[in-house]
C-alpha cells in the first residue's frame, strides 16, 4: 500500500514538474513561434511583389504597401501599385498539410508568384515542392482555365509546368488544392467586382 | 604518454563505445526510422542529429539525477514523459529560433520521441549510473547516431542531387539516382554502411543456437 502511494506521489511531482518545463517553454517561445508565422505571411506576400523590407520594420512596411481585402472567408492582400492580388492555399499534401500564398496578377489567371509556408512532404522528394528553383517554374504560367502540373514529356502548355521527379502524389494533390482554392477565390474575388 | 593515459579512462571508453563498438544505428541496429527518412540531404541530418543528441543527453541527465527515486514499475513511462518534454522543447525552440530548419524536418523533429535510441539510453545506462557518465553516454550515442545520419546523407545527397550541403559538386550534366532520394536508396546504403563499420570494428553476431 506505502508502494502504490509512492508510485502515485511520484507520478504526481513528476507530471506537476515536466508541466512547469513545458509551460516555461511555451511562455518563452510562444510569442515569437507567433511572430514567425505571421512574419512568414507578410515575407511571401512582400517578395511576391517585389517589395523591398527590412525584418525589423516588416509590419510597418506590410501595413502601408498592402490592402486587405476580405470578402467571405477569403482575405486578399492586394498590392495598390500593381494590382497584384495574393492569398492563401492550403491542402492535404501525402503526409500532413500544406499552405502557401498564390500570388496573381490583376487579370486573376497570370501568376505573379507561389510561396510555400508549411509542408510535410517526404525531404528530397515532395519537398521539392517547396524550393524556390520549383516555385520559379510556375511564375508566368496562367489559370486556363485550371493549372496542370503535368507528367508527360510533351513541351508544356501555358498552364502546365513539370509534375515532380519522384513524387507522384504530392503533385497530385497540389495541383487539386491549387485549383479548387483558385475557383473559390476567383468567385469570391469576382463577386466582390460586381 | 598522457594519451595513452586518457585510453584507460572511463569516459574516454564510453565515448568510443558510443560512437564505434556500442553504435546505435550500426551495432544495436535502433533509430532506423528517423535515419532512413531524413538521410537524404547532409543539412536536415545533422539538424536531426543534433536535436537527438540534446534530447538524448538532458533525458539521460534528468534520469540519472532521479535514478534512485523513480519507482521500479513507473520507469518507462517516467523515461517517456521526460524525453517528450524535452523533444518538445526542442522543437518550440527550433520554431523561434531557426524557422528554416525547423520546416525543413517538418514532423521528424516531434519523431525524436519514438526514437528507440534515446529510451534504450536511459534503461541500458542513465537509470544506472552517475550523472557525469550519463551526459558522456548520452552524448557519444548521439554522436554515434549523428555519424551514420550524415555519412549515409553525404552518399545519397550527392548520388541524388549532385551537391553536398547545398552546393553543387557533380558536374551539372550529372544523371540524378532518384531512388537515392528516396526510402530504398537509404535502405542500401544504410544496409552497405552497417556492413563496412562491423568488418572494421570485427563485430560479428553469433549465429543463433538451435535446439
Amino acid at each position: 500500500m506505502r508502494d502504490n502511494l509512492k508510485i502515485i506521489l511520484f507520478v504526481i511531482v513528476m507530471s506537476l514538474f515536466t508541466s512547469g518545463v513545458i509551460l516555461g517553454v511555451d511562455a518563452l517561445t510562444a510569442e515569437r513561434i507567433q511572430n514567425n508565422q505571421d512574419a512568414k505571411i507578410k515575407i511571401a506576400i512582400l517578395e511576391a511583389n517585389n517589395i523591398p523590407y527590412a525584418l525589423a520594420s516588416i509590419n510597418d512596411t506590410f501595413d502601408t504597401e498592402i490592402d486587405i481585402v476580405t470578402v467571405d472567408d477569403w482575405t486578399f492582400y492586394v498590392n495598390p501599385d500593381t494590382g497584384s492580388i495574393s492569398f492563401e492555399i492550403s491542402g492535404n499534401g501525402v503526409w500532413g498539410p500544406i499552405e502557401g500564398i498564390l500570388t496573381l496578377q490583376d487579370d486573376f489567371e497570370t501568376i505573379v508568384n507561389v510561396s510555400i509556408l508549411q509542408q510535410e512532404e517526404t525531404p528530397g522528394l515532395g519537398g521539392v515542392i517547396a524550393e524556390t528553383q520549383y516555385l520559379q517554374t510556375f511564375v508566368g504560367k496562367v489559370f486556363d482555365p485550371d493549372f496542370q502540373l503535368n507528367k508527360d514529356p510533351a513541351p508544356n502548355m501555358d498552364n502546365e509546368i513539370d509534375a515532380i521527379t519522384g513524387a507522384t502524389n504530392t503533385s497530385k494533390r497540389f495541383q487539386a488544392f491549387l485549383n479548387d482554392d483558385y475557383v473559390q477565390a476567383k468567385a469570391a474575388w469576382q463577386s466582390l467586382a460586381e | 604518454m598522457k594519451l595513452i593515459r586518457v585510453k584507460y579512462t572511463k569516459w574516454f571508453n564510453i565515448l568510443r563505445d558510443g560512437i564505434s563498438r556500442n553504435n546505435p544505428i550500426v551495432v544495436a541496429v535502433l533509430g532506423i526510422c528517423s535515419a532512413l527518412a531524413v538521410s537524404n540531404k547532409v543539412e536536415n541530418a545533422i539538424a536531426m542529429g543534433l536535436g537527438v543528441t540534446f534530447v538524448i543527453m538532458a533525458s539521460s541527465l534528468t534520469i540519472s539525477l532521479i535514478r534512485n527515486i523513480i519507482p521500479q514499475k513507473v520507469r518507462m513511462v517516467t523515461y517517456m514523459v521526460v524525453i517528450s518534454t524535452f523533444t518538445i522543447s526542442v522543437q518550440a525552440f527550433l520554431q523561434a529560433y531557426f524557422m528554416q530548419i525547423a520546416d525543413a524536418l517538418g514532423a521528424y523533429v516531434g519523431l525524436i520521441i519514438t526514437n528507440c535510441i534515446v529510451m534504450g539510453r536511459q534503461e541500458a545506462f542513465a537509470a544506472k549510473n552517475p550523472v557525469k557518465y550519463s551526459i558522456i553516454d548520452g552524448f557519444a550515442s548521439g554522436m554515434g547516431y549523428t555519424f551514420v545520419l550524415v555519412t549515409v546523407a553525404a552518399i545519397r545527397e550527392v548520388l541524388a542531387f549532385g551537391t553536398l550541403l547545398n552546393m553543387q559538386v557533380m558536374a551539372p550534366t550529372w544523371e540524378r539516382w532518384v531512388v537515392m532520394a528516396m526510402a530504398p536508396g537509404g535502405f542500401f546504403v544504410l544496409a552497405l554502411l552497417i556492413w563496412v563499420v562491423r568488418e572494421l570494428i570485427h563485430y560479428y553476431e553469433k549465429p543463433e543456437q538451435t535446439l
